[in-house]
């Protein structure tokens, strides 16, 4: 595949979260609003961009039985990165967060991307990898994030889109919410591959 | 000890903040083997066992070897090397003691290290400041939520199997939607007592 | 070969944890900062009589509180600063309250809380009417003018200075930093200012530049910021009428439709810490008719 179809695979075609449907704690957990959505999309693009480099990097030292636990030290020590950097320069967004930046550990797109991609292929396309599988997942979070604040609040990065006369749907941005939400738009996606396909 | 406190805590992890349902911690496996109630059973076994025991050794790691020499940044990585280590270690006790146990966990024991569930647990007990006992109590009540929410759902699937479903609604959307309903029903247990 | 195995996984984790720990020294007096900064802007928020002034800590058995005084000088008292926490709907929400010396609210500002989002988070929530519409028409340079922001330049220390001066003048109170000309001069002043313990006197001499950095920030944050409808109501009330009512009140404190846990939670944690308060000053001043 060109280094173009590496970057761009993980938008729509192998979308992490609508295609693959890998990582979706973080999905479900911290789309309440856009900015949050965001906020852990771009966190998870950088572990993701890091670890693949690394691994890309060091693929050939490392003995094929203990590639899991090194692959594993790799990501935590990129999480711990993010972790410190936020708590020191987005102190809120951290807040918001919470318990979700450690847990990037365990997000299975960058397990996966490791093992499936960067253990095999060169830092340059192990880059371009992360990069487009990480800003796809920001895409699937920005968009899972949209529709549950514009529903659930009326609002879009807390700027008014419904109207002030809009009385919110509360369920949307509670955890319910967030499974149906999830839930009919992977629908949405299967139903284009379905039409694509005919 | 305040009995109290900790029957809170354990009504607070199996139903009011369910970890699948309301935390959201664990999805992968909650889809992935809710789909016969047999597998089901055995996988929610197996996680509140590695649950319990990673509570109860990531208590001991952050207070005896982080704290006492500040180095509490390194966390993460030293939650998910002992975890990991840990769910190594149980598959070979297991496989060597007990056969009959591990034909039914076995398979299950290498998915946990992904299940963002235990270092989730191990987190919270952090966050919280629990004490060793709180700690126990919080990772095996834990467990149970996971299993209960993982048993409810495989028992509804196996009824969906044979539903009339849109094509492109079957399998993973359907399941989201389900656990959404499941997770209405679990909203009303919220305010039974504070965290 | 297990000795091999085991020597590249003690590499790499080595090599990480030292990586680590040089990201860990570099980010901690940032994160500590910050810290500072959130807990500055609670109380002068609570308390904004002293929002330029100092605040005194005080212990007593069973309640710490600061006392806020206008100027860095510790004179001209003007009221107290507490903490409350309750119990809300699903977390323990925590509150600093300031107080005059009659007893009356003089502001509070929410340090701590999980609740319900789009519920219970409404505590904290400003009554924005902004459309999306409008910021549309403002990128593109036809709406209404925002509010012009201070541009804070680069960090070098003079600029520091210049900008901490700026925020001060916009404050209006502190006087003593608009007289400001060296950087010796800011470290005597500023951490008195802005109640920072004698530790971060230290910190100030070693690295000027970080505790303008929080001095700035503080300010900033405090001009920033709006009162949440919910809040706003507590202001001026006393004691006596705290307490939480469905509808429509000037009298007491409405509730927030649909988190009236949330809101009795606020309210009584706040009851209470201000009576702990009165018993610990031995009693408010009656207030002149």
């Amino acid at each position: 595949m060109s280094a173009a179809g590496e970057f761009t695979k993980g938008f729509i075609k192998q979308n992490p979260v609508f295609r693959i449907v890998l990582g979706l704690c973080p999905t479900l957990a911290v789309t309440t609003s856009l900015k949050n959505g965001i906020g852990m999309g771009l966190a998870a693009t950088f572990v993701l961009v890091g670890s693949n480099v690394i691994v890309s990097l060091i693929r050939k030292a490392v003995p094929s039985r203990i590639r899991i636990p090194c692959y594993i030290v790799v990501i935590a020590s990129f999480v711990t990165v993010v972790d410190l950097v936020m708590a020191a320069y987005t102190p809120q967004l951290h807040k918001n967060l919470g318990i979700f930046i450690p847990l990037i550990v365990v997000n299975c797109i960058i397990l996966g991307r490791a093992e499936a991609f960067a253990s095999k292929n060169s830092v340059g396309m192990s880059f371009l990898d992360g990069l487009g599988m990480g800003l796809g997942f920001t895409f699937a979070l920005a968009i899972t994030a949209s529709v549950r604040e514009i529903i659930g609040t009326g609002k879009i990065w807390d700027l008014v889109v419904l109207g002030t006369k809009y009385n919110p749907v509360l369920l949307a941005v509670l955890s319910p919410g967030a499974f149906i939400t999830l839930g009919l738009l992977i629908g949405l996606f299967n139903l284009f591959e379905v039409r694509k396909e005919k | 000890m305040d009995v109290g406190r900790l029957f809170a805590i354990a009504i607070g992890a199996i139903l009011i903040n369910n970890f699948v349902l309301k935390r959201f911690l664990g999805l992968c496996p909650f889809l992935g083997v809710s789909k016969q109630l047999d597998s089901a059973l055995g996988m929610g076994f197996a996680v509140i066992f590695v649950m319990t025991m990673a509570s109860i050794v990531t208590f001991g790691i952050y207070h005896y070897v982080l704290v006492p020499y500040h180095i509490e940044y390194l966390r993460t990585i030293a939650f998910i090397l002992v975890i990991a280590t840990l769910v190594q270690f149980v598959e070979m006790v297991i496989e060597k003691t007990s056969p009959g146990l591990y034909r039914s966990l076995g398979i299950y024991l290498p998915l946990i290290t992904t299940n963002c569930a235990v270092l989730g647990v191990a987190v919270l007990n952090i966050d919280k400041t629990y004490s060793f006992v709180e700690t126990l109590v919080h990772g095996f009540s834990a467990g149970i939520g996971f299993t209960v929410a993982l048993l409810l759902m495989a028992g509804i699937r196996e009824r969906l199997e044979l539903a009339d479903i849109p094509e492109s609604l079957r399998g993973v959307p359907i399941a989201f939607i389900v656990a959404g309903l499941m997770s209405i029903a679990f909203l009303g247990f919220a305010g039974l007592a504070a965290e | 070969m297990m000795a091999k195995l085991v020597g590249v996984l003690a590499a790499i984790t080595f090599v990480a944890a030292l990586g680590l720990g040089f990201v860990y020294q570099k980010t901690t007096p940032k994160i500590e900062a910050q810290k500072r900064i959130t807990d500055e802007v609670a109380m002068r928020t609570a308390l904004p009589q002293a929002a330029c002034g100092v605040f005194v800590k005080h212990e007593t058995d069973s309640l710490t509180y600061y006392e806020g005084y206008r100027y860095p000088d510790t004179t001209g008292f003007v009221g107290y600063v507490v903490r409350a926490s309750g119990r809300g709907y699903s977390s323990t929400i925590e509150t600093m309250v300031g107080v005059d010396p009659s007893g009356r609210i003089t502001g509070l500002k929410i340090t701590h809380e999980q609740e319900t989002p789009g519920l219970g988070t409404r505590i904290e929530e400003v009554r924005s009417t902004k459309t999306l519409l409008d910021a549309l028409k403002e990128l593109v340079g036809k709406g209404n003018p925002p509010v012009v922001a201070v541009t804070i330049g680069d960090s070098t220390e003079s600029k520091c200075i210049e900008v901490i001066i700026k925020e001060a003048s916009a404050c209006a109170c502190l006087d003593s930093l608009i007289a400001l000309e060296d950087t010796s001069k800011v470290c005597n002043i500023v951490p008195r200012a802005f109640s920072l313990a004698t530790k971060d006197s230290a910190l100030c001499l070693s690295n000027p530049a970080l505790t303008f950095e929080v001095a700035k920030k503080v300010m900033q944050k405090l001009r920033e910021q709006q009162t949440p409808w919910f809040l706003e109501q507590f202001i001026g009330k006393s004691k006596a009428n705290l307490l939480v009512v469905a509808g429509k009140t000037d009298r007491y404190i409405q509730a927030i439709t649909g988190a009236t846990m949330s809101s009795t939670a606020v309210t009584s944690s706040v009851r209470e810490a201000i009576t702990k308060l009165e018993r610990a000053v031995g009693g408010f001043k009656e207030e002149k008719p």
